[in-house]
């Protein structure tokens, strides 16, 4: 597949605004050049609903609007801040009076809270920084995805549909 | 349930929920879950030791539940054990760190829904 122009990430409000608040602006994100599951012409992948930022997008607003404060998929976003704040921590970013606000703040956000957000991430601003999911780890062995640890908020743009 | 992880450090317990709620969440786009493995070379993966832990924490829930592996869970089933175990790891972390001023974070979750993102395209 040649190099994607733009690279697609679903990510919660409450976690866009911890790391931009506590983290520098710097943000934790699983990327893909492929937004929804419907294959272009010519196929050649296929993206597991669980992976694809058009399913998570859908999924969150579903949850949003159904008052399901229990989904796994809302919980499990809480349980990513939890973590990136103990690394965080680890790695001197934050102290520990920050550590103790963000753990609280996952504690008493709302469901609007994890409104969700669609980051437009330009190819060649991070393909040095690109880490691909290795094809045995990834939900689906067709799917491509690729974590940046650290990205700039210069290095993306953001849509709120 | 979950007794393991007592003894075990908040930090350990995080990363092992963590693990443990993203398996859930993939459940049914994955093979078998005995097999999955932290992705190698991103240092903010779990190490082996707490994706053990993760692991151990879904042998649990099958277990419980009866199913063959966690693909069989249903949604509700699924929510319910991210739930409890996201509120465990909160509570572990909090234990450990102390609370926050009263107040102090739900005055901060109000500034950011003031604020907003900052977005390219708003529809």
């Amino acid at each position: 597949m040649p190099n994607p122009l733009i690279l697609y990430s679903t990510n919660s409000s409450l976690a866009y605004n911890v790391a931009r608040h506590y983290y520098g602006d710097k943000h934790y994100v699983w990327c893909t050049p492929f937004f929804g599951l419907t294959p272009l012409p010519g196929g050649g992948y296929n993206m597991p609903a669980s992976s694809s930022p058009a399913e998570i997008y859908n999924a969150y607003r579903r949850d949003i609007a159904s008052g399901d404060m229990h989904s796994a998929k809302i919980q499990s976003n809480r349980a990513g801040i939890l973590r990136g704040s103990t690394l965080m921590r680890r790695a001197k970013i934050i102290d520990k009076t920050q550590a103790q606000e963000i753990s609280q703040i996952c504690r008493d956000a709302q469901l609007a809270d994890f409104k969700p957000l669609i980051y437009v991430i330009p190819f060649d601003l991070v393909s040095t920084k690109l880490k691909p999911v290795p094809i045995n780890k990834r939900a689906s062995p067709f799917s491509a995805e690729y974590i940046l640890e650290s990205l700039p908020a210069d290095h993306f743009d953001i849509i709120c549909p | 349930m979950f007794e393991f992880l007592d003894d075990q450090p908040s930090d350990r317990v995080v990363a092992a929920v963590y693990f443990a709620a993203r398996l859930i969440v993939h459940r049914h786009d994955m093979g078998d879950f005995r097999k999955a493995l932290p992705i190698q070379g991103v240092d903010t993966e779990p190490t082996n030791q707490e994706a053990e832990l993760g692991l151990q924490i879904i042998e649990e829930i099958v277990t419980r539940e009866k199913t063959q592996d966690i693909d069989g869970l249903s949604a509700e089933k699924a929510s319910h054990y991210v739930s409890r175990l996201v509120r465990l790891a909160e509570d572990r972390l909090l234990k450990d760190l102390g609370t926050t001023k009263p107040g102090r974070s739900r005055e901060i979750l109000e500034r950011w829904r003031r604020d907003g993102a900052r977005p390219a395209v708003q529809g």
